[in-house]
């Protein structure tokens, strides 16, 4: 049924598909894709939560890492623009490379945007899956490079949030470099005689 | 417009939607790119053909 | 505001403008041009004596024009700092031989003509951005007879009448006679919630409020008053709002739904006449008032697009700058390292705006507290052994992080600390020279292949970038769009990333349909590197054709992350376009662009 991508050496891929209470599987068969994934070049591990992003998910994820020596995994849930920070942290809580951590969107673009049609969806979301593996095999361990950050802000305008963020930065020991392109600071604010709700004056 | 103010001057040419085929007259600047849009379905698929009417 | 200039570790640069910053989080460089004062800040007292023999009046613009000013001036009593500082436009003193007497009479000598530009250079870690909002013009709206009317004024104008420190020192009186008014009338949304090209389409957030301070201050100074507020909705949602509306109303405030259609002046008495259709009645009426204040809506200030671009910053349709997301990053841009504070991000409050620059203050401390920062891994690494210095890539970087040079025979080197990732380099490098990280061909490639190895005439391949059309496809998903289950994505960081090669590697794998998607122009986050993307597409299709494939298979969409129901209905286009395309022109496809693939073909 599923070919080999060309891949060869023995990747070991884990594959943690979320109902997202019934976001997901209210659409597509969750049990379905677990058990396609199973068959899918490179994975070694497949199963279903309700919630993978809650402590519990996270939990059986880190166990299942170790368990199962897992050295890549694929997070089928929602978009990686909401909690692939948050498998990020779990993987490298379990010893996992964070960058060793794949998502399959199959919320936001599959079980949320396809819900009269089921067996597409979950034949979707199955393709999704088999993409995130393929490419979770070819992921490479990443170290992040840091880089210093200088202890001073520069705050572009001097109204009143102008204004306060100085103060509170300058408070808290920050060098601040305040600009303001009238000859005071001040801006709109100073222009006020009262202000609501305390009808008092701004200055 | 460009960046540095100056108008420079537009091309005619013929435009083709490749999303609903249609096909339109409309210009260019040179060496400028322009976000461009059909005026049929705002698609930005916006080809520029070769063959220029007159 | 005192306190800015007191506190030792702030720096204060006014008449100053933010030219140039290049770098990134942690460091950026900046340049900044200060106009000059031509007056000695540390040695003037604004004692005012200069003021006192300045000949020049001017009308003063923090009084809305409503007072004047001399050319040498402090805008207001409580200005920070607290020196005067000379309009160059119209000083006569240039050449002190015309005037000079300021200079003259300073005791403390701190008055100098020749004074000079200056250009600072500096670095910093972070940077907030708090440019603040503009009032509208009230002008276009001509039925309301805004300048020509002597007694109808803008709410600003109004503010500065009834402040104590005001011009008037808060007597109220209408211009005309200078009399105090026996009624007064408001109307609301002047330039808000417009959609006839002459103002805004969104509510300005605190002119309802602003009015019922002012319809408040009326009737607490002079009961006797009457004041009428003509209005389409009163939003008083914030905390002690609806309180102070009920005051409003209790103290004798009249408010009546319903816009005037038109003001119209008695030239005898000056005074003035709205006719409005009341809302609750349905009846036209006439209403006289001696004063008028037009609620003026708030906009961006127009000299923020300068800095948009100077900062690599994204507006919304609104003018005002966009945040990276709109619950969850409220005050961050999406320039890393950049903050947004007060209006700069919409319209504000005096509350809301401390709010949000005591946010942004705390967001860029996190970042400062901690002392470094971590780059993602998704810079691009240069195969030097490859690189025959061509120079494409060191062209298509939008952040010039590449260095490279034919001439001297310097191979191409990327900086690191100013790499953002977009990946627009390693898709133009027509060596395979570039590689990006946690985004590499075989990456890419090996999603195209598991996604075509079945059915793969039934699929629609579509790569998207990360910020706009990948999101604008979540956003979709959110609102429940529903579209054909027939495409499946690939995102990349920036569509700048699609390489050439990925695109006929989908066809050569059977592909019928393949579309590219990225941010629209003013969205790009890698500056514009989009543009790139637009070309290769151009190019691609011209090569489609000469190879007899039809240029129509492949399609280029710019979609917004706000943009859910451009996403969806792209997605059914992309479906219908898919059904038109037969199996022989597949199997065309596989066949044209497999001969020339070999070397896209991954060999592990």
């Amino acid at each position: 049924m599923t070919q080999d991508f060309g891949l060869k050496h023995g990747e070991r891929v884990g594959v943690f598909v979320c109902e997202c209470g019934m976001n997901i599987s209210d659409t597509v068969d969750v049990k379905a894709v677990a058990e396609y994934s199973l068959g899918i070049p490179g994975v070694v591990h497949s199963s279903v939560n309700k919630y993978t992003c809650a402590e519990p998910g996270q939990q059986e994820i880190r166990d299942i890492i170790r368990e199962k020596k897992l050295d890549r995994i694929v997070v089928a849930a929602c978009t990686p623009r909401m909690h692939e920070p948050t498998f990020k942290a779990c993987a490298k809580e379990a010893g996992l490379n964070p960058y060793l951590v794949e998502m399959a969107n199959i919320r936001e673009h599959c079980s949320w945007v396809h819900t009269d049609e089921k067996e597409a969806a979950t034949d979707k979301a199955n393709d999704l899956v088999r993409m995130a593996v393929a490419r979770a095999r070819y992921l490479k361990a990443q170290d992040e490079t840091e880089s210093k950050v200088i202890k001073k802000t520069l705050v572009i305008g001097g109204g009143v949030a102008g204004i306060q963020a100085s103060l509170d930065l300058a408070d808290a020991g920050i060098e601040v470099v305040l600009v303001e392109k009238s000859s005071t600071i001040g801006g709109m604010m100073a222009q006020l005689g009262k202000t609501f709700p305390t009808m008092d004056c701004p200055t | 417009m460009s960046s540095d103010g100056q108008v420079k001057s537009r091309k005619p040419c013929t435009f083709k939607c490749l999303r609903c085929g249609l096909e339109y007259d409309g210009s260019y600047i040179p060496a400028v790119m322009e976000e461009l849009h059909c005026p049929q379905c705002d698609s930005n698929s916006q080809r520029r053909l070769k063959e220029k009417k007159k | 505001m005192a306190d800015v200039s007191r506190h030792p570790r702030i720096e204060l640069l006014t008449l100053a403008k933010v030219e140039d910053v290049s770098g990134s989080v942690g460091n950026f460089k900046v340049k900044v041009r200060q106009k000059p004062r031509y007056v000695d800040l540390k040695e003037c007292t604004a004692c005012g004596d200069c003021v006192a023999v300045c000949p020049v009046l001017v009308p003063n613009e923090f009084e809305m024009g409503l007072t004047t000013r001399r050319a040498i001036h402090q805008l207001f009593p409580q200005a920070v700092p607290a020196a005067f500082s000379i309009d160059m436009e119209n000083c006569l003193g240039t050449n002190p031989i015309a005037c000079g007497k300021c200079a003259e009479v300073c005791d403390k000598n701190c008055i100098s003509y020749d004074d000079q530009e200056r250009n600072l250079e500096f670095e910093v870690g972070t940077i907030i951005v708090a440019t603040g909002q503009e009032v509208m013009d009230a002008t276009p709206f001509e039925e309301y007879g805004y300048g020509k009317y002597e007694n109808v004024l803008s709410s600003i104008e109004f503010e500065r009448i009834i402040s104590p420190l005001g011009p008037t020192l808060g007597h109220l009186f209408r211009p005309s006679d200078r009399a105090l008014p026996k009624s007064v009338s408001f109307v609301q949304c002047v330039g808000s919630r417009c959609n006839d090209g002459r103002g805004r389409s969104y509510c300005s957030n605190i002119c309802c409020m602003n009015t019922i301070k002012a319809a408040l201050l009326i009737k607490d100074h002079w009961p006797e008053t009457e004041v009428k507020v003509f209005y389409i909705d009163i939003r008083a949602f914030g905390k002690g709002f609806e309180d102070m509306y009920n005051r409003s109303k209790a103290s004798g405030t009249l408010y009546i739904r319903g816009i005037p259609g038109e003001i119209m002046e008695n030239p005898e008495t000056k005074n003035l006449v709205l006719s409005v259709e009341n809302g609750d009645t349905g009846q036209l009426e006439e209403h006289e008032s001696e004063m008028v204040i037009l609620s003026v809506g708030m906009e961006a200030p127009a000299d923020m697009r300068d800095l948009q671009t100077t900062l690599n910053l994204q507006k919304t349709p609104d003018d005002f700058y966009l945040e990276a997301h709109p619950k969850l990053q409220p005050v961050d841009a999406a320039t890393k390292g950049v903050f947004f504070a007060g209006c700069a991000e919409a319209p504000k409050d005096v509350k809301d705006s401390v709010t949000q620059a005591g946010a942004a203050a705390a967001r860029a401390l996190g970042l400062m507290a901690l002392g470094h920062v971590k780059i993602p891994a998704i810079t691009s690494v240069i195969d030097q052994d490859n690189c025959n210095m061509c120079g494409t890539c060191a062209k298509a970087c939008p952040y010039g992080a590449i260095t490279v040079d034919k001439k001297t025979g310097i191979l191409a080197t990327v900086a690191e600390a100013a790499c953002a990732g977009c990946g627009t380099c390693g898709a133009e490098c027509t060596r395979g020279a570039i590689e990006m990280k946690h985004f590499t061909d075989e990456q890419s490639i090996s999603q195209v292949d598991a996604m075509l190895a079945e059915k793969a005439q039934d699929k629609i391949v579509v790569f998207a970038c990360n910020w706009c059309s990948y999101a604008g496809g979540d956003f979709a998903g959110v609102s429940r769009l529903q579209y054909p289950p027939t495409m499946r994505l690939i995102r990349t960081m920036c569509s700048g990333r699609v390489d050439k090669k990925w695109i006929l590697h989908a066809f050569a794998k059977g592909a019928p349909v393949v579309l590219v998607s990225g941010c629209h122009y003013v969205d790009c986050h890698y500056i514009d590197a989009n543009r790139w993307t637009q070309k290769r597409v151009e190019r691609l299709w011209d090569l489609m054709e000469k190879k007899g494939i039809r240029p129509e298979r492949l399609q280029l969409e710019w979609i917004s992350s706000a943009q859910a129901s451009r996403f969806q209905e792209t997605m059914v286009a992309m479906e219908k376009i898919r059904q038109t395309v037969t199996a022989e022109e597949i199997e065309e496809g596989r066949k044209v662009f497999a001969k020339n693939l070999l070397e896209v073909e991954i060999h592990v």
